[in-house]
């Protein structure tokens, strides 16, 4: 796979999202409102507010890139670029390029709920969960990518039922992200987000060319 | 079954015309010819990239259009340059502008720029000048010969009659209800 094609592919959706400012717009005050409405609901214990950080975070993660999927596909066909891209590219570089400027966007969202959880909760993030945010949301971005896809294929509909079928695949990485935010044992966790993270792109990149299949 | 079974060799630097009321099936077969629909019985072989595109296709509506011309020319043929493909097709005054604020007829001139940028082995065209104006049916003739010069393959369907608009094609297929019914 040549690497110049798959960054033209992330570059144009950075750029594009750079110009339609969908994240900025959408996604990030959607993810400082929730953070601030989680703080109001779980009342004032610090020590309660410190315990759910991690796992909220990481739903916020989660519920953020739903929206953000439609950025993969839909809107693509609705601008009608998918055919072209579908034309110049192979579907592993369609794939690599989608992955990563999603996995950015994904990144950014972490890393505003991370400051905010830190500046309103007081919870900081252990060094494991550094290194862990990267492969988790690696994993969510390859996830959500699938399902964009899915999403862009059929345009007609079966976006209600989608996300109730693709995105239990994020659940191990829920699960690895909380508990390396939480201070639990490192190594198994983050073992498990590599290796999941591998599985996960190797059955994406194999069905990939299916689900572009009309 | 949207074609009835059809045979159909399309050689380099050759217009194809396709026409065909609603529903005749002129977007399917473009698009299998395309490569982007599979037949269900049959096969199709291709020498080189194909490419499918619709009037008002090819470009992100947030994108510039310098930007939409210059992604295509990247990814299709790196040679080109994007000063050449945007002088051909009339887009030198929009070059700065977003996608989304061109009118129909320029967002058909950028479909018609991505298609010169990529100049790939086969250019399917669908309805290319249902929003042209006069000035814009002279880029596409422009466009369609520069194809042709470089050995493409230009495919180009419209419901009417485009023999007026592009002279010299070398086939013209007639299709009603996805039946061949006609072929100069």
């Amino acid at each position: 796979m040549s690497m110049a094609p798959l960054l033209r592919v992330t570059a144009r959706d950075v750029a594009v999202e750079v110009a339609g400012r969908h994240l900025t717009v959408t996604v990030l005050p959607f993810v400082t409102a929730a953070a601030l409405l989680a703080g109001l609901g779980f009342g004032p214990d610090p020590e309660v507010l410190r315990a759910v950080a991690p796992g909220l975070l990481w739903l916020l993660v989660l519920f953020a890139a739903v929206p953000l999927a439609r950025g993969v596909a839909a809107a693509d066909r609705e601008d009608g670029c998918w055919d072209l891209l579908r034309a110049l590219v192979t579907p592993t570089t369609l794939l690599a390029g989608k992955v990563i400027a999603l996995w950015s966007w994904l990144l950014a969202v972490w890393v505003l709920g991370g400051l905010l959880f830190g500046a309103l909760f007081g919870a900081g993030q252990p060094v494991a969960a550094l290194v862990g945010g990267p492969l988790a949301t690696f994993g969510v971005a390859i996830v959500t990518t699938l399902y964009g896809a899915l999403l862009g294929a059929r345009p007609d509909g079966g976006d209600g039922l989608l996300p109730v079928l693709v995105l239990p695949a994020a659940v191990p990485l829920l699960l690895a992200g909380t508990q390396l935010g939480s201070g639990g044992a490192a190594a198994p966790w983050l073992g498990l987000l590599l290796a999941y993270d591998a599985v996960l792109w190797t059955a994406t990149w194999a069905v990939f060319p299916i689900v572009l299949e009309e | 079954m949207a074609l009835a079974p059809l045979s159909l060799r399309l050689g380099r630097s050759t217009l194809t015309l396709v026409h065909g009321v609603n529903g005749s099936g002129k977007t399917t077969l473009l698009r299998v010819l395309g490569g982007l629909l599979t037949p269900s019985s049959g096969t199709r072989v291709g020498h080189g990239a194909a490419l499918y595109l619709r009037s008002g296709d090819g470009a992100r509506r947030a994108q510039r259009v310098d930007q939409a011309v210059r992604f295509a020319v990247c990814l299709g043929s790196p040679l080109a340059r994007v000063e050449d493909v945007v002088r051909a097709t009339g887009l030198e005054t929009v070059m700065g502008r977003r996608v989304a604020t061109l009118s129909s007829g320029q967002r058909a001139r950028v479909t018609l720029a991505v298609g010169l940028a990529v100049s790939p082995a086969l250019l399917c065209l669908d309805e290319p000048a249902a929003h042209l104006d006069e000035e814009g049916i002279g880029f596409l003739r422009q466009v369609v010969d520069l194809l042709r010069e470089r050995g493409s393959a230009v495919v180009v369907a419209s419901q009417t009659a485009t023999s007026g608009l592009l002279a010299g094609a070398d086939a013209c297929l007639v299709l009603d209800g996805g039946r061949l019914v006609g072929r100069a």
